[in-house]
């Protein structure tokens, strides 16, 4: 069975220009979302989801090649589990 | 208004209550050059010797720790308390301003406040944050002088019901360099003597200018935000930034974000929102100044 994540809770979050800013009410960090990582956010924040189901969705997101995509996706995930904004969780 | 002698005999017996922005400062202190400091920085201001309700209860006090044989020192006191290491009695003066900006950013709740200068114009406020040794506040004593409203060299104070800005025009703290660079550029400053030696180096107190104290609960809608930066032989250079970043650069500048949480995070989007953001590098302080002349007021601040 894969690993899958989810949001570990919900990110206050706004548009500005284009960009995404995003407060963390858990640690206080106010945290300016990288494409890739508002992608996988949009995702988890409805559902666990596993890395292919998220490098799909980014892809999607971004218009890109989906296993072209799926490091850059891998490494967001980590960076966000590091940070406590997602986790793993057991289907 | 009091006369000096009056203000002078107030901090020294029972305390003057200070009114500033909108704060009441109850402040007491026996020490000579500390009284001297005080009353020249804040001659002008509304100045009783009670009042029935004080925001802040400060002191100035001689160490009394074993060190005063070596050297003698003083305590900041807040509330009865000594919050912070003394220093030595020479640095009394500037220990009153940042022991002040101290207890007004940790516990004046009712502001979201942000560790920035302000300064205000027809209304408008251009918030300048940045981090120490920036020339964030030389570059606001300089604007102050320059037709530019203080509200203050230190805290941004946003109303958290309104988003407005509040005033807070105090003594504006100038370091090393720039002590000489505001005597040339403001011919006539107010400045109080040098301090040395402190941890920022050699410090002095410029008087805020009496229109800004006059207008002290006069505030004003963000409409700008210029991180400063002055480097040696730069030419003046304004830069569009993008809002994301100076939303985090604002957050990561706050004293009490967390205290209002989602609440505060909405309030600095919305500020960051209105505002046109911008970097600024410069030497030349008319230059800064005449770069500061030429802002456009955004319409998203006109129409909040």
């Amino acid at each position: 069975m894969g690993t899958s994540w989810r949001a570990a809770f919900p990110l206050e979050r706004r548009e500005l220009d284009g960009e995404t800013v995003a407060y963390c009410d858990a640690t206080g960090d106010t945290l300016k979302l990288a494409p890739i990582a508002r992608a996988v956010l949009d995702v988890l924040s409805r559902a666990p989801a596993d890395l292919q189901a998220l490098s799909a969705a980014a892809a999607e997101a971004l218009a890109a090649d989906e296993e072209a995509i799926e490091p850059a996706v891998a490494d967001t995930v980590e960076d966000l589990e590091s940070l406590g904004i997602v986790e793993r969780v057991s289907l | 208004m009091p006369t000096r002698a009056e203000f002078a005999s107030w901090l020294a017996g029972a305390g003057a209550f200070i009114r500033t922005g909108p704060f009441i400062i109850h402040a007491r202190t026996p020490i000579a050059h500390a009284i001297e400091g005080i009353t020249t920085l804040y001659d002008g201001y509304p100045v009783t010797p009670a009042e029935p309700f004080a925001d802040f209860h400060v002191a100035l006090a001689a160490s009394g720790g074993l060190r005063r044989f070596v050297r003698r020192q003083v305590d900041f006191e807040f509330d009865g308390e000594k919050p912070y290491r003394p220093l030595p009695l020479d640095q009394a003066l500037p220990m009153f301003e940042w022991g002040l900006n101290a207890v007004i950013g940790g516990t004046a709740h009712q502001f979201l406040i942000v560790h920035a200068a302000v300064v205000a114009r027809d209304g408008f406020a251009a918030i300048l944050p940045a981090q120490s040794g920036s020339g964030k506040s030389t570059l606001c004593a300089a604007l102050v002088n320059r037709g530019w409203r203080l509200l203050s060299d230190e805290l941004t104070l946003f109303s958290v019901e309104t988003g407005a800005i509040h005033p807070l025009a105090r003594p504006m703290n100038l370091k090393n360099e720039s002590i000489e660079v505001i005597r040339n550029f403001v011919p006539g400053a107010v400045l109080s003597r040098p301090t040395h030696d402190t941890v920022k180096g050699t410090v002095a107190l410029l008087k805020a200018p009496a229109e800004s104290v006059a207008r002290a609960q006069e505030t004003a809608r963000p409409a700008w935000i210029v991180s400063p930066l002055w480097q040696r032989g730069a030419l003046c250079e304004l830069t569009p930034k993008s809002r994301a970043d100076t939303m985090i650069e604002l957050g990561q500048n706050a004293f009490n974000y967390s205290v209002h949480g989602r609440r505060g995070f909405h309030l600095l989007a919305d500020a960051v929102e209105r505002c046109a953001c911008f970097d600024l590098r410069y030497s030349v302080l008319d230059e800064a100044v005449t770069a500061f002349a030429a802002l456009e007021i955004p319409a998203a601040a006109r129409a909040a």
